[in-house]
């Protein structure tokens, strides 16, 4: 019985065959090693074209030159041999897209790595695309919530904005993308990891399935045993998923983990292709590569399907190094960063933002109503903080006022601390730091402050459920929501030990 | 002179030999004296590239016929007329292959048409795989 249905199938896929005689443009190899191919003849290649060494091996046609063409080759090179013929497709680099991607693993070409099987979809994007011109976008006003208090905050992401997150090794910039991720509802999610351990990849992947996120989103790994011309391929892979999503008229978002290794695999690739090199030894166009992909992010106007791509670049520095060249490059290119620090991180900040530095460039405009009536004073009081960050130690001394300063930015500091994979909604934020906008954590010790925001919150969703719902839906503070709130916070300050 | 200039000589004289696009063999002998003219490690790698250069040419105006058995000069001359619509076809040379199992695979240049029965297969195979 199974053969039969077997036997069926293959008819069925034979029906409509029609087998016709190919017409080809080939080359010979004649030089191949590290991954790179040099190809004589192919004399109607295309650049970015698709080649095919057989043997289920293939490469793109990167170096154009007079009588022979530089090709990269994804996959093993090791199944490449000189004087193997090699052929064109005619296809420029092309990923599958779809509906049907949602919750996989793949790689940079879109096949899928987590072991569920095909996947099936008749649509294919390129993977180099012209970004969308002035006319078809729309300017940012809907609010991407991480779930992240300080950045929801203070730093606002858009939807269609591109927000950069930099930071040293082991700062949490990968904790703060996968928040990110974890937190969106109506929002696919393209996590692409460029020259990550595997293990790693592994671990995100799990905890994005135990958070229930893995169903809104699709992991792009080229990790570090990958091939260099995988690794540079893998961000606009992700890009183009994500890109489908918003042509569809829904909200993406793409998480690329991180850029500075996609620069460091785009100047290995190009050494080798004997490009000419320039400062630090990338490429001269190093600076278009991460631009053409960064720009793909936008929101687009209702003749256009109103959807958006937001982007989530990560670039790692060196010892804090933010003016060095691949890091000014993106910072000039996305709008707004989100630095992270070392020396916050060790002190206990995490998520360890440094709100002083970072910046949002779209700003109020991607916020709440809710959210700017709260933030305006948080966005003060610590600016305010910082200021007389130094004089902290000499509190003694201080006069009444300053002191007050320094405790309440010791108070919001502490509140704006977070643990991992814990996303917080929009309603619980606004009511945690309205309270501490308002005074009301002003004679709470510093060390409790955590332990009163966890209390509160949890009055709140039990006795007063509907006031948090109020917030959601409405978004904004009314002066009614206000009154209430206000009594209600008495109200559990005088049971709070 | 460095490799880079040896190349561009070389590539300019493989142009040079050319006259209305046949490979004149006048101009050939001429140019073959000069690269051996040349110091010895030179000389070698001008020819090289020369060599290569002017098969490259000779090549893009033959036509090269693989089948599997041998094929009557009259079918030779039926592909020849087809193509020479789209190419310039000086020489036909004809190459048994029994790989092809079937049919005929027509190449010029860079160009390749294949019509063969393996290709064939393969094609059938790519459509169960999906």
């Amino acid at each position: 019985m199974a053969n039969v249905n077997v036997i069926d199938q293959i008819e069925k896929e034979l029906k409509g065959l029609k087998l016709k005689a190919q017409k080809a443009n080939t080359g010979v190899v004649t030089e191949v090693g590290d991954g790179i191919a040099r190809i004589e003849g192919l004399s109607d290649v295309q650049a970015m074209e698709l080649l095919d060494f057989g043997k289920g091996v293939f490469g793109l046609a990167l170096n154009l030159e007079q009588y022979n063409v530089g090709a990269v080759i994804f996959g093993d090179f090791t199944l490449v041999k000189e004087g193997m013929p090699v052929k064109t497709t005619g296809q420029i680099l092309q990923v599958p897209v779809g509906e049907a991607m949602v919750g996989r693993v793949v790689n940079a070409l879109g096949q899928p790595i987590d072991g569920k099987g095909p996947i099936k979809t008749t649509k294919h994007y390129p993977v180099e695309k012209i970004a969308p011109g002035v006319i078809t976008r729309k300017s940012v006003s809907v609010p991407l919530q991480t779930g992240i208090k300080s950045i929801d905050a203070l730093i606002p992401i858009g939807r269609g904005q591109r927000e950069l997150i930099i930071g040293d090794r082991n700062t949490g910039k990968t904790t703060i993308a996968v928040d990110t991720i974890i937190n969106q509802k109506d929002v696919i999610s393209v996590y692409v990891a460029i020259g990550q351990k595997a293990s790693k990849v592994a671990q995100i992947v799990a905890k994005l399935e135990d958070t229930g996120a893995m169903k809104n989103t699709i992991v792009v790994a080229a990790t570090a045993s990958d091939a260099a011309p995988m690794q540079y391929i893998a961000p606009y892979t992700g890009c183009s998923i994500g890109e489908y999503f918003m042509d569809q008229g829904k909200d993406s978002l793409v998480v690329y983990d991180d850029l500075s290794k996609h620069a460091n695999a785009y100047r290995q690739m190009s050494l080798l292709l004997r490009r000419p090199s320039g400062r630090e030894a990338y490429p001269g166009d190093v600076f278009y590569l991460h631009s053409r992909l960064l720009e793909r992010a936008a929101r687009l106007n209702e003749d256009y399907g109103g959807g958006s791509l937001t982007a989530l670049p990560v670039i790692e520095t060196q010892a804090g190094d933010i003016s060095a060249y691949i890091p000014t490059n993106v910072i000039s290119i996305t709008d707004g960063q989100i630095f992270l620090e070392s020396d916050l991180f060790f002190a206990g900040v995490r998520p360890a933002v440094n709100v002083g530095t970072s910046v949002s460039r779209v700003g109020g405009s991607a916020q709440t109503k809710a959210m700017k009536a709260v933030a305006g004073r948080l966005k003060l009081d610590l600016a305010q903080f910082r200021e007389l960050a130094a004089f902290a130690q000499f509190s003694s001394d201080l006069d009444p006022e300053t002191k007050s300063q320094i405790e309440r930015g010791r108070r919001l500091t502490e509140l704006l601390k977070q643990p991992p994979f814990s996303p917080v909604p929009l309603e619980e934020q606004v009511v945690s730091l309205w309270a501490a906008s308002k005074g009301f954590l002003d004679n709470i010790p510093v060390e409790k402050v955590r332990e009163f925001e966890g209390k509160y919150v949890s009055y709140l969703r039990l006795k007063e459920k509907k006031l948090l719902a109020e917030i959601a839906e409405k978004k904004e503070l009314s002066e009614k929501t206000v009154q209430e709130l206000e009594k209600v916070t008495k109200d559990f300050l005088k049971t709070f030990k | 002179m460095n490799k880079k200039q040896l190349i561009k000589l070389t590539n300019k004289a493989v142009e040079a030999s050319l006259s209305h696009g046949r490979i004149d063999s006048a101009k050939v002998t001429k140019f073959v004296k000069h690269f051996k003219a040349l110091p010895l490690h030179e000389g070698i790698f001008a020819l090289k590239i020369y060599a290569k250069g002017l098969k490259r040419i000779s090549d893009s105006h033959t036509l090269f016929v693989y089948t599997p058995m041998k094929v009557e000069a009259v079918t030779l001359n039926k592909f020849k007329s087809q193509l020479k619509k789209d190419h310039t076809i000086e020489n036909t040379e004809q190459i048994i292959d029994s790989s092809l199992l079937g049919g005929v695979m027509l190449k010029i240049g860079d160009t390749v048409y294949d019509n063969s029965l393996r290709s064939k297969i393969e094609q059938v195979k790519g459509a169960i795989r999906g």
